[in-house]
């Protein structure tokens, strides 16, 4: 086994590992620093896979030459430069949940099922057969359905149930047709799934377009892009915070989307443009209009949340080089702004049993931290110049600009709504008199040590992104390259249409 | 040669000092004591006096090379396919002018705040705000594209609305800074709109571009468009009539940041933008002739509810708009050496009659006592029915906030309260409840 190999292998593993391994009873004390014991192994193991591969534009591959081939399944996992930089990304943002979350919620269950489902995004991440990517695809939204039924939350469970349905089934399918429909056209293939021989094969012989809406409506599932955004909301208000920031620490559906349809259904972005790109803007508006209306602070985040599924949706639908990477920057932008907002309005919720704005007010005066955080986080997440978002939505605007000069004027209107809306939610919570509602209101204690620490690392990272996003958008370009193709047809099409895939590397993969 | 880059690095660090000074304050800030007052200043006054040098150094170097617009690329902040950011400073009369203005008033601010905000609780947010401030102002003003205008009229504005909410314990300035907020955030869209718009015209935002090109572009459509998003975006900024009801309520805040805000510099930014946008109005006759007529009436407007304010500052500030709207007419009219010159005039004054504010009730005390003319209140009795209307609508403010208030914003919330209770009976189907989204309560 090959140093890669293995490397790929414990990112995902390793919390696999520990989540089954950290039971019984006298271990319950230690679940909690074992966990992130192991998540900063994981973090450190993705950065040092960064350092490697990320920054030379193409994938680390590695088979399991060894592995059986079972159906043609094999074990083919490898990282580019977006797998690159959501690895270490994502893993550090459990890793500050782990931190950062009250300890009341994190309990022995709960934690293991964080590792568990931490696993399984990494390993949608690493994957590069498609059946072992849609192996962890669909569980990895196991563990909080398990844990919300678990709970007896019954609702809940029903909206996990309609998401997981939504997301797993049509991806299911789309497995299977492709293997039948490869079978159909007879093309004795070893490896039918996989990705990089996949998207070589398409440029010989296209698959068709219907099969790419298959995956196009998971992943929009996934992302909670309009009209499949109705679980955002109860689950941002409901769900247990910690499980739900770790199962959605990586924007997944948009992972999906560049990792699968582009290089396998390079027309069909084109071709779904026209409903695209207004559903991303009904998305953007949407979320934005509903977030006004709400008094607690989960619901609020929950739209805000949908607001920005629309901004990446909206970059991705431009299928240009600074649309996409725009919206590659932005999700991540957006997961770290999330998190950052969700543990101080889970702090907050901790202290004083509400999220209801209207019982909160003055608490700047106890917790002046918080404050600055909560308000240097909403300022980040709605593009203040030095921050990320700047970046992510300039690129944006600018991807959509060329043909779609309307829809870059409605995503900037959105921004400035998300704008007023946190500033507005901010100064309710933080600012003016204290409304005498709360018994906590003059003991009201500010950012403990550990929650500080993650606010400020989560902020710093969205900084040092704004002021220097060189380097994030040079990892990026593997994925970008490939759009070369798609905006000049016929031009480099053989050649490039496996870039999104291949990279740089120039040696073709073999089958 | 050598010399003359080293020392042009040198003047393009004018934005960084404040920034950077701003940044090490707020990691002082970090652990579990805040740093000491005299930490704090000596910090501020070493990175502004390092600002005010940079700015020297610029203008001498832009005395020597003949008054010379000079475009300083210093690097591209990031770059993705054909798009790149670059970091471009340009130096010419309005922007050495400014800037160096600016730094002046922006230390003199400093070196007052120091005592007039001692042992107050926010003293060390002040001068990190005032830093950032100065950062975002030199950025904007010596910025060489449209882009990093606007990435300083960003972090203007953030500053501005932290500044009016700075005593937070009280509803009124937090009110206030909503309002300032809101207003800001609605008219940057005209300038990210604008900006965008001047991509997909010339492919460039950048000055020196635009100089060349712009007469050459066919295109008085783009010109109009463009000209008018940024018409607007100077409005928000400047106060103009119908957005300018957030000036007056914006003198909640402390008394130094009023007068290097509202009188000296952020208010005036919004004519910096229309002097910078020349080039565009030139192709668009419509858009001047609409800076014109918004500027005259909102001229008229604010001396009007000027002459009615019962206080000091909301007088000062009806004042401030007044001459604002005076700069717009001269920038309309194609004459913007004359609107820099009133800018810079008049911006010295209002700073100074800004800070001198408080003191305005000894004055008066100062006055009687030493037997000088007192005002005393006019009777109404003598007055004509046309003098009464005018005088009613001057203390109404025009009723401008009322009619946005009613056609703008209260839509919005009710259209957003209908779509709430429409989505979460539809969740509540999902889930199962029709009980669910109940409790989470709508309106107000």
């Amino acid at each position: 086994m090959d140093s890669d190999l293995l490397l790929m292998t414990l990112i995902w593993a390793l919390p696999l590992v520990m989540s089954l391994v950290l039971r019984g009873q006298r271990l319950e004390r230690a679940v909690r620093p074992l966990a992130i014991v192991t998540t900063a192994l994981v973090v450190m193991l993705s950065l040092w896979a960064f350092v490697k591969d990320g920054s030379e534009h193409h994938f680390a591959r590695s088979e399991a030459t060894w592995a059986p081939m079972l159906l043609g399944i094999r074990y083919h996992v490898g990282i580019d430069g977006l797998s690159a930089v959501l690895l270490p990304v994502s893993s550090g943002i459990i890793l500050g949940v782990l931190w950062a979350a009250p300890r009341r919620l994190l309990t022995a269950a709960l934690i293991r099922r964080m590792l568990l489902t931490e696993s399984l995004l990494l390993g949608v991440l690493v994957s590069l057969d498609l059946s072992i990517l849609l192996v962890f695809w669909v569980s990895s939204l196991w563990p909080l359905l398990w844990d919300m039924s678990k709970r007896g939350e019954r609702g809940g469970v029903r909206m996990m149930t309609i998401l997981g349905v939504a997301s797993a089934l049509p991806m299911v399918v789309f497995v299977l047709l492709l293997g039948v429909f490869r079978a159909k056209t007879g093309a004795a293939v070893e490896t039918p799934y996989d990705l990089i021989a996949l998207a070589q094969r398409q440029m010989t012989e296209p698959l068709p377009s219907w099969l790419g809406i298959l995956v196009m409506v998971g992943a929009l599932s996934r992302m909670g892009c309009f009209p499949f955004h109705f679980w955002i909301v109860p689950l941002s208000e409901r769900g247990p915070a910690p499980l739900v920031l770790t199962a959605f620490a990586t924007p997944l559906g948009l992972f999906v989307m560049t990792r699968v349809m582009m290089p396998l259904f390079p027309d069909l972005f084109t071709q779904a443009m026209p409903v695209l790109l207004p559903l991303a803007l009904v998305t953007a508006t949407y979320g934005a209009i509903l977030a006004m209306a709400q008094h607690d602070l989960r619901r609020m985040l929950g739209y805000f949340w949908i607001s920005q599924q629309g901004f990446l949706l909206a970059g991705v639908a431009a299928m240009n080089a600074p649309g996409v990477s725009g919206s590659l920057i932005h999700a991540i932008g957006t997961v770290v702004v999330r998190t950052g907002l969700a543990l101080l309005i889970g702090a907050i919720y901790a202290r004083t049993g509400t999220c209801d704005v209207r019982k909160l007010g003055g608490l700047v005066r106890t917790a002046p931290r918080m404050a600055t955080g909560f308000l240097l986080l909403g300022m980040a997440a709605v593009g203040s110049p030095g921050s990320l978002g700047f970046v992510s939505e300039d690129l944006i605007v600018q991807g959509l600009l060329e043909h779609h000069a309307i829809a870059a004027v409605m995503v900037l209107i959105t921004t400035a709504l998300n704008g007023i809306l946190l500033f507005l939610a901010f100064q309710r919570v933080f600012l003016g008199e204290g409304l005498g509602l709360l018994a906590t209101e003059t003991t009201f204690p500010d950012l403990l040590p550990r929650e500080r620490w993650v606010a400020v690392s989560l902020f710093g990272l969205l900084l040092a992104g704004g002021l220097l996003p060189a380097p994030l958008l040079a990892v990026r370009t593997s994925v970008v390259d490939a759009l070369h193709d798609i905006e000049k047809p016929g031009l480099h099409a053989p050649v490039d249409s496996a870039a999104a895939l291949d990279g740089h590397a120039a040696p073709a993969h073999e089958p | 040669m050598m010399p003359s880059m080293t020392m042009w690095n040198f003047a393009a660090m004018a934005p960084a000092w404040p920034a950077m000074c701003a940044l090490l304050i707020g990691v002082l800030s970090f652990g579990q004591h805040r740093p000491r007052e005299q930490v704090v200043v000596t910090l501020t006054h070493l990175a502004l006096w390092l600002t005010l040098g940079s700015m020297s150094v610029g203008t001498l170097l832009w005395l020597a090379g003949g008054q010379q617009p000079v475009d300083l690329r210093l690097f591209d902040i990031y770059r993705s396919g054909d798009y790149a950011l670059e970091l471009r400073l340009y130096f010419d009369l309005a922007s050495v002018v400014v800037a160096t203005v600016a730094s002046v008033l922006i230390l003199a601010t400093s070196r007052f705040a120091q005592r007039y905000l001692h042992r107050e609780p926010g003293f060390v947010r002040f001068f990190v705000l005032m830093l950032i401030f100065a950062s975002g102002v030199m950025l904007l003003v010596l910025g060489g594209s449209f882009d990093l205008l606007l990435a300083g009229w960003e972090i203007v504005g953030w500053t501005s609305v932290l500044l009016v909410g700075f005593f937070h314990e009280r509803q009124g300035p937090v009110r206030a800074a909503l309002r300032v907020l809101v207003t800001y955030r609605l008219c940057d869209i005209g300038l990210l709109v604008g900006a965008v718009a001047l991509h997909g015209w010339l492919h460039s935002t950048a000055y020196r571009d635009l100089f060349e090109h712009v007469g050459g572009a066919a295109g008085g459509g783009s010109a109009l468009f463009v000209g008018l998003c940024l018409l607007f975006a100077a409005m928000g900024k400047s106060a103009q009539i119908p957005v300018g009801g957030w000036l007056p309520r914006a003198m909640e805040g402390p008394t130094a940041s009023s007068a290097v805000f509202y009188g000296g510099l952020s208010v005036h930014m919004g004519v910096y933008l229309l002097i910078r946008a020349e080039p565009v109005l030139a192709q668009a006759p419509l858009v001047r002739l609409a800076i014109i007529g918004i500027g005259g009436v909102t001229a008229v407007m604010a001396a009007l509810s000027g002459q009615v304010s019962a206080d000091a500052k909301s007088g000062l500030a009806y004042a401030t708009i007044s001459q604002v709207g005076l700069m717009f007419v001269e920038v309309g009219l194609g004459l913007p050496k004359l609107a820099l010159l009133h800018l810079l005039a008049h911006s010295l004054l209002r700073y100074y009659q800004f800070l001198r504010t408080p003191s305005t009730l000894q004055d008066a005390l100062m006055r009687r006592r030493t037997g000088g003319s007192v005002q005393r209140p006019v009777q109404g009795q003598g007055a004509s029915p046309l003098q009464r209307f005018v005088y009613r609508l001057a203390i109404e403010r025009f009723a401008v906030e009322a009619v946005l208030d009613r056609w703008v914003a209260r839509p919005l919330l009710s259209l957003a309260r209908a779509l709430g209770r429409r989505e979460d009976a539809l969740v509540g189907w999902l889930m199962g409840q029709s009980e669910a989204g109940k409790e989470s309560g709508h309106g107000q």
